[in-house]
């Protein structure tokens, strides 16, 4: 048993380190996938992997370390970016020195990063991202939501610490136009590897309250590797079952994250954001007055209308009423006149008839026959006629003008002439 | 023999006519007759009285509607 020649576990990896040492004298570059990254004590700590394609199997894997001196130096060249550089699933360019140590086995000690690498590799998986969300119509689903003309209730998703969140608030509170807005905050990381899924996460609160109006995703200006963070295609997935309208204002000038192609409407920056919201109140409010105002000129117009048609109402009014009175006066005129006409001429009449009868009177006035000539005989106080014949020997009254003549009635006849 | 006051044209009217057929009968005395002559004189004086004052009045209503009316 004991008769095989053997080594040392140690001589054995003492060989190994040597072998390796051997080998590789420089650093070399190369590319790999960051399958984990921790922090402790200054130095990073990773585990790199390679897959043929993402979803498939991993085919090679290693532990990688970034002591602190490096760590800073690459940090200082990431410029703030380190978080989105660094993070599960980039794939990265880094020299690396081969290191074997007898106790901890293979190591790789990065020395360098090249970042570029990874802009590069981010802006394929970027654009492969676009074409199949692309290709599920993932995209355009939020830009047919017809955003409110009024925006009152806002939906903010950002960083409780972001710069741009502050602008945001400031501008909507200090509006020019007094509009009130209430607005709530859903904090969630805005860059690294939990941005998606806390964005996500913040948004599916927000369908369940529901009663917001747009639901807005900002922060403040980030750099190119952190703008991949919303390139996540879960995001946009997120974005694209949203029923209330996305606005998003990430802050970046020149290129547009996925998340934005997936909103319903996209802006620069979240101060672009508020403009836009405050602007479309104020569009809103402008339509409203103009409507108003044509309402006040054509009531005034439809009053001034009525009012002219009632002058011609009664100016015709009081011509009718006029005409009318002229009309009767002129009537009762006629009829007055026709009156004193006819009463004239009846009174007229009355006169002759007085007249005549005045002057029959005065023919048969015994004064006036007696003044002719003519004598009046009575007997008894009445006048001789058929009625009352005297006899012979009758005492007979005469009277004339001048005198009352008492005589005795001798002989009597009738008068032959008659 | 007076003339009434409360006398009216028409009934003033009705005994001239009275007085005038009796005037033409012959059923009067002299002095009847005489009484009925002074008194128709009378009861025409009053006609005609009465005739211009309804005169009067009528124009004078008449008048004073057409100054209403312009």
């Amino acid at each position: 048993m004991f008769n095989n020649p053997s080594i040392s576990l140690y001589n054995l990896n003492e060989y190994i380190r040597r072998v390796v040492a051997l080998n590789f004298q420089d650093s070399i570059w190369i590319s790999c996938e960051i399958a984990s990254f921790r922090e402790s004590r200054g130095h990073a700590y990773l585990e790199v992997i390679e897959k043929p394609s993402p979803d498939a199997d991993i085919i090679a894997q290693a532990s990688a370390v970034i002591w602190r001196t490096q760590l800073n130096s690459i940090y200082k060249k990431l410029g703030g970016e380190q978080e989105s550089a660094l993070q599960p699933g980039r794939e990265i360019l880094v020299k690396v020195k081969v290191d074997f140590n007898e106790r901890y086995g293979l190591k790789l000690i990065i020395e360098d990063m090249d970042l570029s690498f990874t802009i590069g590799k981010l802006a394929l998986q970027r654009a492969e991202t676009i074409r199949d969300l692309t290709a599920k119509g993932i995209l355009l689903k939020n830009k047919m939501l017809p955003i409110p003309n009024v925006i009152q209730r806002i939906a903010i998703i950002s960083s409780p610490t972001a710069a741009g969140l502050q602008d945001f608030v400031r501008q909507l509170e200090d509006n020019p136009y007094g509009y009130a807005f209430k607005s709530n905050l859903f904090p969630s990381a805005m860059q690294g590897a939990s941005a998606a899924p806390e964005v996500c996460a913040q948004m599916e609160e927000i369908a369940s309250r529901g009663d917001f109006d747009v639901i807005v995703i900002i922060r403040g200006g980030g750099g190119k590797v952190d703008l991949a963070d919303f390139d996540h295609p879960n995001i946009a997935i997120q974005i694209s079952k949203s029923k209330i309208p996305v606005l998003t204002g990430i802050g970046h000038d020149i290129d547009e994250s996925v998340a934005d192609l997936a909103a319903c409407r996209s802006l620069k920056t979240p101060t672009a954001v508020s403009e836009f919201i405050i602007q479309r109140n104020m569009e809103f409010e402008a339509a409203v007055l103009f409507t108003y105002q044509k309402i006040v000129s054509s009531v005034s117009q439809l009053l001034q209308f009525h009012v002219n048609s009632m002058d011609v109402i009664q100016q015709n009014l009081r011509w009718v009423l006029e005409n009318r009175i002229r009309n009767t006066a002129q009537a009762l005129n006629q009829l007055s006149s026709q009156i004193k006409y006819i009463s004239k001429v009846g009174l007229e009449k009355w006169s002759t008839k007085l007249s005549s009868i005045q002057e029959l009177i005065a023919q048969i006035a015994p004064d006036s026959q007696l003044k002719r000539g003519f004598s009046w005989t009575e007997i008894n106080g009445r006048r001789v006629s058929a009625q009352n014949i005297p006899r012979v020997k009758d005492e007979l009254t005469s009277f004339t003008n001048e005198f009352v003549i008492t005589s005795v009635l001798t002989k009597i006849a009738k008068n032959e002439s008659k | 023999m007076k003339v009434s006051k409360n006398l009216n044209f028409d009934a003033a009217y009705a005994e001239l006519q009275k007085i005038l057929s009796d005037l033409q009968s012959e059923q009067v005395s002299m002095e009847q007759m005489r009484e009925k002559v002074i008194k128709s004189n009378e009861l025409i004086k009053f006609c005609k009285d009465k005739l211009r004052n309804i005169s009067d009045e009528i124009n004078a209503s008449l008048n004073h509607e057409d100054a209403d009316l312009n």
